[in-house]
């Protein structure tokens, strides 16, 4: 909010440079944001936070100024002069129909002259980017920034009947605000009308029908007070908000409309050569009762942790206009100003003596409570392991937004319906939570390959989200892409590859490190993988995640061309029932014996087919076997693969001989041949 | 006995010019061989020739034939040395072991800079004795707002502008939902931060619609304002250094009360004034302020027993002030172009 320190220097008697003013601004909580110096006066941008409507005017801020010690706060001098000849009653009458409205006040000004206003005016109003319109308009808002209370006029011959009511809007019902625009309104709108339509949006906007024109000459300044809740709906619903709207929906100050409509009054009796007939309409339905606190001189220390002298603490609340009705001896009784909505607590005028105490002034300690830190978790725990496997593997971890577009959780993830949806979302491709990570690490992974890293690997370690009845199951999961193919080149000729079976062997290891566990892989045909290339992911037989080639639509959808492979897997379930202890085996310290076949076998032969026959056989001494060399092409006839196996077997407690181990390996060799169709190479 | 003098002169010829492309050892003995070998040399060849010529021209002829045999011994003695040394300094090269050739490393990646950032910040707070506690981000209207003292009808809504997915569920607009789940679920005395991710609805280089907090909530008897400064004076100074200097400014929040805007002397002029800190040599990082008693009230606290503070900061903030970022949508554009330079 701008202010002009021309303006405010009609209020506050200082010796302070601008400079320091706006330091004892920010310092008492009215942040100046900056200092714009013009060419005959110097602007404050005031952040000034929404509890504090009070500031939001001249005399508070000169109040704040005074309240500092630093300066003298000057009252406008507020004088009307009646004419008696006429009284307001006979003009107009006002009925509050609506206890929105706690009180309405309103004068009428006989036989103004519409016309400029002073330039003095006209340039104050301006300093703040208030364009001038008329001389009773210009007034109205120039006591709103002085005093900070919203004001209306109106001309008085458009309101029809004599009569102002406050009454809640009818739905549907049609009116059109001085702006031009027809506006619908509904019952949770507050209106002022007149015995056949509405004149006013209460506390927002006056209307087309019965705004001050060139030749008006009666006028009925309007000083009310509207409930902030209303307001504030009426003023989002419409997308209206005005000076107006902006303080009545932080809260007015209820006291002050007297005064305020009398200097409109009189400003306009000096300025637009009006007459001020005699009465003032003052329906006023619920007195205003101050607020009264208690302030315990304890509690002010025990919150703060400091000693603050109590007369200090006198001092500052009565410059701040807080009367003293009682006090004891450990206690202070405070009756509030009706201009401070903030302040009702005992709390809050613990804030103002800290606030005027300077928070700067404050001690740095520590709290004296003892609380252990923090443990890791057995999610930290696993995070760090998949950490460790994905940097290791060559990925770099992204992070992308929680939501998506609905077709990109449905390309990924087709068999869940159940989506969070957003009602209100910035763009279509934001509008639903992802029920997997993948389809939201889609769209960076897409925009690198596509500025050209063909050699694109990501990962991501976050939550799916899955409508749950109202709310949403979140769940933890470690996401990887990456392009298939060729990721670098040692100058040896030694190439680093990037594919299913290097992502497999990440989740493999993933698991074995967490879990101690090993993890089964069951293909499925799922439309986002390649068909026969996709895999669910089993741990103890339960299914914690997948993993695949992804399919032509998948890449199509997120225009991608090259092949690419990902997995995803739930750090939660992973880490159900706890994690890999680790105990300690004694190792043989007997030479191990190795024995290398070869076969040439079905290519449909699966592996893991092939693992449980040997696994079958329970062969003694055989520690380890492995898969060391597979091909297929020149040499091998079509539809067949050639494998290479190693054999390891190894004894606790003696060194095998050559003859055992042969017979052992001759064993498995007659089994795989048998079982499989195999040959020996 | 003409032709074998011609012979002679040419085997000379012959040889001069193999000597001279002779470098290797090997080479060099097989020259010798060719040569002067026993059997099958050239000399011994000329020898044998001797015997089929005329006797007269014999002695001459052995002469002629000896000097040649002394001149290829001779010359050969001579260029052994040469070849020797030719052939040490071949051993020599084919020994040489280039360790400034690029060595092979493993492909690269890296973790994102904001959960480095995060994970600083936690590590500094765990250090001086908190827990961390999360929560959802899909959120009652209830956690996110009402119970943090923000009616639907408070201005302080206009703010946060929230994502909703019902008019009672929210995505969080911030961290301090946590604030009420860890109030609800654990006893004071407690330190605890709550980092996390939050929405607002907003997009911009300075605004992300989705972007992670890390909230902080200490409750317990006789917890004072002036531990909240003290704490946050001594995270500042372990996240940006001992320099770092403190100013509090009062503020506004709906679940503090008094409440303060933490700034923190600009990082990148030490508070001299420059185009980061928009010449105010101040840098705004953080909310704080001492728990409001209507929240203690919301979670069964009684507010005569404890006391507490509560803050929340950026962890995007702090990670563009530390690294030199501008814009925030760097860290959701994932531009591994961008990512390599925090491994
Ligand atoms: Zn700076």
């Amino acid at each position: 909010m701008e202010f002009s320190l021309k303006w405010l220097k009609r209020y506050v008697k200082t010796d302070l440079g601008h400079e320091k003013i706006a330091e004892i601004f920010t310092e008492q909580g009215l942040t100046v944001d900056s200092i714009i110096e013009k060419e005959n006066d110097i602007i404050f941008e005031i952040d000034i936070t929404t509890n504090r409507p009070d500031a939001m005017n001249y005399l508070g801020l000169a109040r704040e100024i005074a309240a500092s010690g630093y300066g003298e706060i000057v009252y406008p001098e507020v004088t009307v002069e009646e004419n008696t000849s006429c009284k307001a009653s006979d003009f107009v009458s006002v009925e509050i129909e609506d206890t929105r409205c706690k009180r309405y006040v309103a004068r009428v000004v006989k036989g103004v002259k519409i016309g400029h206003s002073p330039d003095w005016m006209v340039e104050l109003l301006e300093s703040v980017g208030i364009r001038s319109i008329n001389n009773v308009v210009d007034i109205t808002n120039f006591v709103l920034w002085e005093m900070g209370h919203p004001l209306h006029a109106f001309d008085y011959r458009f309101i029809e009947g004599k009569k102002i009511i406050v009454r809640s809007a009818r739905e549907g019902e049609k009116f059109t605000t001085l702006d031009g625009v027809e506006r619908v309104l509904n019952p949770s709108d507050l209106l002022i009308a007149d015995t056949k339509r509405g004149i006013a949006l209460a506390g927002i906007m006056g209307g087309e029908n019965s705004e001050i024109r060139e030749d008006t000459q009666d006028v009925v300044i309007e000083s009310a007070y509207f409930d902030p809740a209303t307001i504030r709906k009426t003023s989002k619903r419409l997308a209206l908000h005005t000076d107006s709207s902006y303080r009545f929906e932080r809260g007015a100050d209820i006291e002050i409309l007297k005064k305020a409509a009398d200097r409109a009054a009189q400003l306009m009796v000096e300025y637009a050569g009006g007459t001020l007939c005699s009465e003032t309409i003052d329906v006023y339905i619920e007195k205003f009762e101050p607020v009264k606190v208690r302030l315990h001189l304890e509690k002010v220390n025990n919150v703060l942790g400091k000693k603050i002298e109590p007369s200090f603490i006198k001092k500052t609340l009565n410059n701040l206009g807080f009367d003293l009705i009682d006090e004891g001896d450990n206690y202070f009784d405070y009756s509030v100003p009706s201009y401070r909505v903030d302040v009702w607590r005992e709390i809050d005028l613990i804030e103002e003596i800290a606030r005027m105490y300077g928070y700067n002034r404050f001690d740095s300690t520590l709290p004296l409570i003892v609380t252990p830190g923090k443990t890791k978790t057995d999610r930290d725990k696993a995070i760090e392991i998949i950490n460790e496997e994905l940097l290791k593997a060559g990925f770099f971890e992204a992070i992308s937004y929680s939501f998506c577009s609905k077709k990109d959780n449905l390309v990924l993830n087709p068999a869940i319906k159940d989506m969070v949806e957003i009602s209100n979302p910035l763009s279509e491709n934001m509008s639903v939570m992802r029920t997997t990570i993948f389809a939201s690490l889609f769209y960076p992974f897409s925009k690198n390959v596509n500025y050209g890293n063909r050699n694109t690997r990501l990962f991501e370690i976050g939550k799916t989200y899955v409508k749950k009845e109202e709310l949403a199951k979140e769940e933890h999961f470690v996401s990887a892409i990456a392009v298939c193919g060729e990721h670098g080149k040692y100058w040896d000729g030694t190439v680093q590859k990037v594919d299913f079976y290097r992502l497999k062997g990440i989740v493999e290891a993933i698991v074995e490190r967490v879990k101690g566990a090993k993890v089964e892989f069951e293909s499925v045909d799922w439309p986002c993988f390649k068909k026969g290339h996709g895999a669910v992911i089993l741990l103890n037989g339960k299914e914690i995640g997948a993993i695949g080639e992804f399919s032509e639509s998948v890449l199509r959808h997120y225009e991608i061309d090259l092949p690419a492979a990902g997995f995803e897997v739930s750090i939660d379930r992973i880490i159900e029932g706890g994690l890999k202890e680790f105990k300690y085996k004694p190792f043989s310290l007997f030479p191990k014996v190795e024995r290398d076949s070869a076969f040439i076998i079905d290519k449909t032969v699966k592996f893991s087919d092939i693992e449980k026959v040997v696994q079958s056989l329970n062969i003694p001494f055989l520690v380890d076997f492995s898969l060391f060399d597979r091909y297929e092409g020149k040499g091998i006839p079509e539809g067949k693969v050639s494998i290479a196996l190693n054999f390891v077997f190894q004894s606790k407690d003696r060194t095998l001989n050559s003859e055992e181990v042969n017979q052992l390996h001759e064993k498995i060799i007659k089994e795989i041949i048998v079982k499989f169709g195999a040959e020996l190479r | 006995m003409k032709q074998v003098l011609e012979k002679i002169e040419e085997y000379k010829k012959q040889f001069e010019e193999e000597l001279k492309k002779v470098e290797s050892l090997k080479a060099f003995e097989e020259l010798r061989v060719k040569y002067l070998g026993r059997k099958a040399g050239i000399v011994k060849s000329l020898l044998d020739l001797l015997r089929t010529v005329d006797r007269d021209f014999k002695p001459k002829l052995g002469q002629e034939i000896n000097k040649f045999k002394v001149f290829v011994e001779q010359s050969l003695k001579e260029a052994g040395e040469t070849v020797k040394k030719k052939q040490q300094e071949l051993e020599e090269k084919k020994k040489f072991f280039d360790i400034t050739l690029p060595g092979f490393k493993s492909l690269e990646g890296g973790r994102h800079p904001l959960t480095i950032t995060r994970q600083l910040i936690e590590e500094i707070f765990v250090s001086m004795g908190y827990d961390i506690a999360s929560g959802p981000e899909v959120e009652s209207d209830w956690y996110n707002f009402e119970a943090l003292g923000i009616p639907k009808t408070h201005p302080a809504r206009d703010t946060q502008d929230t994502f909703y997915i019902s008019e009672d569920v929210v995505l969080r607009t911030h961290t301090s939902n946590v604030q009420i789940h860890v109030m609800k679920t654990r006893k004071p005395p407690f330190k605890v931060i709550m980092p996390g991710r939050v929405y607002r609805k907003d997009a911009d280089i300075t605004h992300s619609p989705m972007f992670h907090q890390v909230e902080g909530l200490v409750v317990g008897e006789n917890i004072t304002f002036q531990d909240l400064k003290g704490t946050l004076d001594t995270f500042l100074k372990k996240l940006f250094g001992e320099n770092a200097r403190l100013r509090l400014r009062p503020s506004f929040f709906p679940f503090t009360e008094p409440s303060a805007e933490v700034d923190v002397s600009c990082i990148m002029c030490g508070g001299e004034g420059c185009r980061v800190c928009k010449g105010s040599g101040w840098l705004e990082i953080l909310g704080a302020g001492m728990v409001d008693p209507v929240v203690f009230e919301n979670v069964g606290y009684d507010p005569e027993k404890v006391t507490g503070f509560a803050f929340g900061l950026g962890v995007e903030r702090i990670a563009m002030l530390k690294y030199g970022i501008s814009d925030i949508r760097l860290f959701f554009d994932n531009d591994i172009r961008f990512l390599k330079q925090f491994r």
